[in-house]
């Protein structure tokens, strides 16, 4: 089993200057840059940390927001393909939708490969719901431009013949032309994140890696049974999934669950957004929507945005604790040992997958207490399970 | 609303089906309507087609009518009505709200069929600054904002959707899609109707500008 660290580089201290939302409309007065740059560095200083503990790095991105300070995925990723020797470099990822240059994205992929001597893993994702508005992208045509972006990136990393032309119903280009190619031949890995069957679908057919994102005991196993039925014959599918989870270690339970705390306030604020910004018309599908305006429901709709225990009752976001959450299936946490078994009983549970990814900084957790929860992983942890799935 | 007429409009296997409802006698009024079937108010229907032969096209793709994948934008819909002014001959057209946006395509693109123009609180319209916001984003205000914009009647605001048949709903989910769709799209290039922009005429288009009457202000909404 690989390992990820991901840390959201939030801006939590503008969490508590205002009671209402922290995406989208929150103003920037909020923002302190001196405060900001002190955080950025400090988030790359936990990130480099990883390399020689043999973690991999996994980067995100959002935008107008302090829940995220990351507004491309592939600045740090360059940075790191320097700060760092050994470690997979993973951006999961590229919102692609909103992208409105896929062969720059092409274009910064390939630079960074070269950079790295092919560490890095592209990964492309849908994008939140509240990253419509940033992007001014159209949520109706999402997935459209998605895979049109896909097969553009793919086409130009592939093609060593000199220019090609790209007529597409989104994105049109006279010449394409991509330096440098990528050191990984034909491309780097992709990953897909995914909350629904239907990406699961569409994720397994291409044979990428497909990641979920704190789907829990409720509905991880359905999404990986999905990728697992449509897969080619013979595909190590384990090497295929991917499974986001919040962490926290001690080397008592005490201290593990005051540091599961303090990551937990990211779940607590993350979901501070105005109900308009989260549901964007097209987005989610028909039906949902329906059944929404029945029941009076405004806000987000997708599955990943309900947290749910093992037997399925639903766990109301305001009464969210490390219990409840280890309980969910969405974090492990605990000593080396709680954690260790429960990865194990999750993994079995869901019938395998062969990269965890895990979140084990939020909010106000200081630089120690997330120093110990990576030190902790890479030393006690990350040895047990290492070779799980091998 | 409940169509009495169906417009097919284009050449055969690749024609736009337009459901309409028709009614009175007199001179043609090409109505178009805003956005949500909803807000289409009978009375106003009744009241022109007392003196006039009054068409209310229900947009394609709105309302449940067929979704054409080539028919995306406010400027296409302008081109179908166009399209359908060739098979009615000359209309007094009224676009109210978004309706008053597709008019105000139709007009820049051909004036041929079109006498008289009126725009309802017509939307769309980008004359300002690039910070004064003259087009309300409906989908990124509270909803409580955008419904005191949208309706005039206070009952409007908050209608009980428990009532309303599953059909009803997805329709209205579904415009809510593609109105999205068109005014994402309007709002990307929100000069299409400012003085910056030259108008795109449609081949052969006659010259001479129609009489044209502006009732209400610009609408912020779509």
């Amino acid at each position: 089993m690989k390992s990820w660290y991901f840390c959201e580089m939030s801006y939590h201290p503008a969490w508590a200057k205002s009671d209402g939302p922290i995406r989208n409309t929150m103003p920037s007065k909020y923002y302190d840059p001196a405060e900001g740059s002190a955080l950025y560095n400090r988030f790359l200083d936990e990130y480099a940390m990883c390399d020689e503990l043999g973690i991999n790095l996994m980067f995100n991105e959002h935008h107008s927001t302090a829940t995220c300070l990351n507004v491309t995925c592939t600045v740090p990723l360059a940075i790191m393909a320097r700060q760092t020797k050994r470690a997979r470099l993973l951006a999961l990822g590229m919102p692609l939708a909103n992208r409105r240059d896929p062969l720059r994205v092409a274009e910064e992929f390939a630079l960074i490969d070269v950079i790295s001597g092919g560490r890095v893993e592209m990964g492309f994702v849908k994008g939140s719901p509240q990253e419509v508005f940033p992007a001014n992208g159209n949520p109706v045509d999402m997935m459209e431009r998605f895979w049109e972006a896909h097969d553009l990136i793919i086409k130009a990393m592939g093609s060593h013949d000199g220019p090609f032309a790209w007529e597409g119903r989104h994105f049109n280009y006279r010449s394409v032309n991509l330096w440098p190619r990528p050191v990984q031949d034909p491309h780097p890995p992709i990953w897909v994140t995914g909350g629904s069957e239907a990406s699961a679908v569409a994720v397994a057919q291409k044979g990428y890696v497909f990641a979920t994102l704190n789907t829990g005991f409720s509905l991880t196993k359905r999404l990986f049974d999905t990728y697992r039925k449509v897969a080619a014959p013979g595909l190590k599918t384990d090497d295929k999934l991917a499974y986001l989870a919040l962490l926290s270690l001690g080397h008592t339970k005490e201290e593990a669950f005051r540091r599961a705390d303090l990551v937990l306030d990211y779940a607590r604020n993350s979901g501070r957004s105005a109900p308009h910004f989260s549901n964007p018309p097209g987005y989610s599908p028909v039906t949902a929507n329906v059944a929404a305006l029945k029941a009076g429901i405004t806000g987000g709709l997708g599955n990943h945005q309900i947290v749910r225990t093992r037997s399925g009752e639903r766990i109301s976001r305001d009464k969210l604790s490390v219990e409840s959450m280890i309980e969910a299936g969405i974090m492990f946490a605990g000593t080396p040992d709680m954690v260790c078994r429960q990865i194990e009983d999750f993994r079995a549970y869901v019938g395998g997958f062969n990269h965890l990814m895990f979140m084990s900084q939020g909010g106000w957790m200081s630089h120690a207490d997330a120093a110990a929860n990576i030190q902790l992983f890479g030393k006690e942890v990350l040895p047990r399970i290492r070779d799980l799935g091998e | 609303m409940n169509a009495t007429e169906q417009f097919s409009i284009g050449p055969a296997g690749r024609a736009v089906a337009v459901p309409a409802m028709r009614a009175g006698k007199g001179s043609t009024v090409l109505f178009l309507s805003g956005a949500e079937p909803l807000r289409i108010s009978g009375r106003w229907i009744a009241q022109l087609s007392e003196h006039h032969d009054v068409i209310v096209p229900i947009h394609p793709g709105f309302g449940g009518a067929p979704f054409v994948p080539h028919v995306r934008t406010p400027g296409d819909l302008a081109m179908v009505y166009l399209s359908l002014l060739d098979l009615i001959g000359d209309v007094t057209v009224i676009g109210s709200s978004f309706g008053g946006w597709i008019a105000a395509e139709m007009a820049v693109r051909s004036c041929q069929r079109i006498k008289r123009l009126v725009l309802l609180d017509g939307v769309g319209f980008k004359f300002g600054e690039p910070t004064q916001k003259e087009i309300l984003d409906i989908y990124g205000e509270p909803s409580a904002e955008v419904r005191r914009a949208l309706y005039h009647q206070e009952a409007f605001r908050n209608p009980d959707l428990s009532a309303v048949t599953d059909e009803t709903l997805t329709h209205i989910v579904e415009d809510r899609a593609i109105h999205s769709r068109g005014t994402v799209r309007r709002r990307a290039e929100c000069r299409a109707l400012s003085p910056h922009r030259e108008p795109r005429r449609r081949s052969g288009a006659h010259p001479e500008p129609p009489e044209v009457a502006l009732i209400g202000q610009p609408e912020r909404c779509p």
